[in-house]
């Protein structure tokens, strides 16, 4: 009985070796495609969002006090106060509104005087405007705007001083009070992104080895030539699903690899916040183990849930049809890990998809149990094997064969 | 001569949904594609099916080979029923249509020891058997190149070498010239000889009139399903041939002009 199951676990492993289209679209393609993509959202968010590092910002001011002048003068703003009348505005504002420059502060006449004069107890006006014009749709008029207010708002506490926040001290020589490390902040991001990507990504090479190997071959007639034999039709479903899992495994290798290379490209700046943090400060190898039966256990499951579809369909076109729909439900549960709290209970951990969403995210956050994470790969492993019985006796149904 | 296939009163119904009753104009939920077919060979013996397309042949054939399963009656192949020991008919039975269905990707060689290894077939008989009928065929050198890559003819020598890789009593052959040029056809008929001359039982089904006188000990035709006649072809044909009479019978049978 082994030999059948290993020689056509062998004849799978074999013929996508040589299918070397397939093997690149695969195993080898998601990687590559995975650090692209991210790459190209993270250089395509930094071009929408970010400004050019040697950009001036053009800050046309009416009346700019000398106080606020000072602040924004000095060295890092990268700030060109060019001083304009009361006349220009008009014209300034225009030129806004085109993107043609940056930003209009605009101060009452003899600012510093009046704010000190001002008394909010006292007052029977109201205390002194600054209009601040500036575009958000122009990224550097954003930031400007960000720079200046930044800057006057400053001002603004400044003359109600009582007290400060967060002034470097012994315990915070350099002024940083935020305790995360570069491991937490790495797990943060991971959190959010690494379940779905993982369970995403399995199934994707999934997806683009069962239609073709199982539909493909009920289209090219060769499942028949197949059953015409003494093998069993578990026997066959098995190595078949053990096979194809193989390479389904190799593929979510290869995107894993592609996704950790891309990670600093993929959010601006993160290298400079997680410094030399590494995917080994946040799991042990333990984890990574875990990690790695979860992804076997997944890639079983996969495999024979698309399997049971390949069967039913009657072309690989059919079953690319009847398969890629799924996908969305696979997203919304690979997702549900990572959004929900709460959800520790051994129950969900039987659901597969949403179970190893669940696990991944506790490994991510020290929070995981063994038990549960037995629980998650026994069910994967359970329902792959109920879904491979399911296969094996498609196979013996004559009208989903040969139909 | 041995009786190798004792094929009684094999019944195939398929369901109907009632779209596809109203479409064929039948009044029971079901379609007889085959009915109450019977028939016998031996070794040595080529036997032949003729009939239209959608007559039943292919689907009598693969109740035999126990790819689907027969609705009623049985037949017994080499001692084993196929609705009792479908696994022993199957250690007993090689089927080949004329589509190769071989994948593309694999050599002869590789295909050859994994359906070896499916019918749970020692290395060293499967390694002397591949041998053999690779040298038969011609195939030495082409063993290791991928069907894919290969010329019809020798798709066809490999397929057919496979087919009979577990060296089985009784042989079926659905079609298994058509579509194929006139060389690749002479191997497949020399083949289908060198078969009966071996005392291997030969079940062939096919459109082509002059293979059937040729190479057919007998001759079963099968119209709508039913095994309509069924002997030698001296006996059928008398002083026609095998054509007219086929075709004399097909009028009688379905009051069809032809």
């Amino acid at each position: 009985m082994r030999n059948v199951t290993l020689a056509v676990m062998k004849k799978e492993i074999v013929r996508i070796f040589n299918d070397r289209k397939l093997l690149f679209a695969a195993v080898i393609l998601p990687g590559i495609l995975i650090f692209a993509v991210m790459s190209a959202t993270g250089m395509m968010n930094e071009m929408l969002l970010g400004v050019d590092e040697d950009h001036i910002y053009e800050v046309h001011a009416v009346n700019m006090p000398e106080s606020i002048g000072t602040m924004l003068a000095q060295d890092g703003m990268r700030i060109n106060i060019v001083p304009a009348n009361m006349a220009d505005t008009e014209r300034i504002r225009e030129d806004i509104a085109d993107q043609n420059t940056d930003l209009l502060v605009v101060f009452p006449a003899d600012f510093d005087a009046v704010v000190a004069d001002f008394d909010p107890l006292t007052a029977t006006v109201l205390a002194p405007n600054v209009e601040v014009w500036s575009n958000s749709a122009r990224n550097s008029s954003a930031e400007a705007r960000n720079l200046v207010m930044g800057v006057i708002t400053m001002y603004h506490h400044s003359l109600t001083h009582r007290f400060s926040i967060n002034l470097p001290s012994d315990a915070a020589p350099d002024g940083n009070f935020d305790l995360a490390s570069a491991a937490d902040i790495m797990a943060m991001l991971l959190g959010m992104l690494l379940p779905m990507m993982f369970i995403l990504f399995i199934f994707t090479g999934c997806q683009s080895l069962v239609p073709e190997s199982v539909a493909g071959e009920k289209e090219r007639g060769t499942l028949g030539t197949l059953l015409v034999t003494t093998a069993s039709r578990q026997q066959m479903a098995l190595g078949k699903i053990l096979g194809l899992s193989f390479f389904a495994l190799l593929g979510a290798l290869g995107s894993f690899v592609g996704l950790m290379f891309s990670m600093e490209n993929m959010v601006p700046g993160m290298d400079d916040v997680m410094g030399s943090a590494s995917i080994m400060d946040i799991f042990s190898v333990a984890d990574l183990v875990i990690i790695f039966l979860i992804a076997i256990s997944l890639s079983l499951f996969f495999v024979a849930l698309l399997s049971v579809l390949s069967t039913y369909s009657k072309s690989v076109k059919e079953a690319n049809a009847i398969t890629t729909p799924l996908t969305l439900f696979i997203m919304v549960g690979a997702m549900g890990g990572g959004l929900v709290s709460g959800f520790d209970s051994a129950i969900f951990h039987m659901i597969p998809i949403f179970n190893s969403s669940l696990a991944i995210t506790a490994l991510i956050n020290s929070e995981a149990t063994m038990i549960n994470n037995l629980i998650t790969i026994g069910s994967n492993l359970l329902f792959a094997g109920i879904l491979t019985a399911i296969v094996a006796a498609m196979f013996s149904s004559e009208k989903i064969v040969f139909d | 001569m041995k009786e190798i296939l004792d094929v009684r009163g094999l019944t195939k119904k398929f369901k109907l949904n009632k779209k596809q009753q109203a479409s064929k104009s039948i009044s029971t939920p079901y379609f007889k594609a085959v009915d109450d077919v019977s028939f016998k060979s031996y070794e040595g013996e080529v036997f032949g099916l003729l009939g239209p397309n959608g007559a039943g042949k292919t689907t009598t054939m693969r109740m035999i080979a126990t790819l689907i399963n027969a609705s009623e009656g049985d037949a017994i192949v080499n001692g084993h029923s196929i609705v009792k020991k479908p696994l022993e008919v199957r250690r007993n039975i090689g089927f080949l249509t004329n589509e190769l269905k071989l994948d593309e990707f694999f050599t002869p060689n590789f295909h050859f020891d994994f359906f070896a290894d499916l019918r749970g077939i020692p290395k060293d008989v499967a390694a002397s058997r591949k041998k053999a009928l690779f040298d038969k065929f011609g195939l030495g050198p082409y063993a290791d190149v991928k069907i894919g890559k290969l010329s019809q003819g020798n798709k066809q020598k490999a397929s057919l070498a496979i087919s009979i890789v577990h060296d089985p009593a009784i042989v079926i052959f659905d079609e298994p010239t058509n579509g194929l040029d006139v060389v690749t056809a002479k191997v497949v008929m020399d083949f289908l000889v060198d078969l009966k001359e071996r005392g291997k039982s030969v079940i062939l089904s096919t459109h082509i009139f002059g293979l059937l006188e040729n190479l057919c000990d007998r001759v079963g035709i099968i119209i709508n399903g039913k095994m309509v006649a069924c002997d030698t072809v001296p006996n059928l044909a008398g002083e026609k041939s095998l054509e007219q009479m086929f075709f004399d019978i097909y009028r009688e049978t379905t009051k069809e002009a032809v």
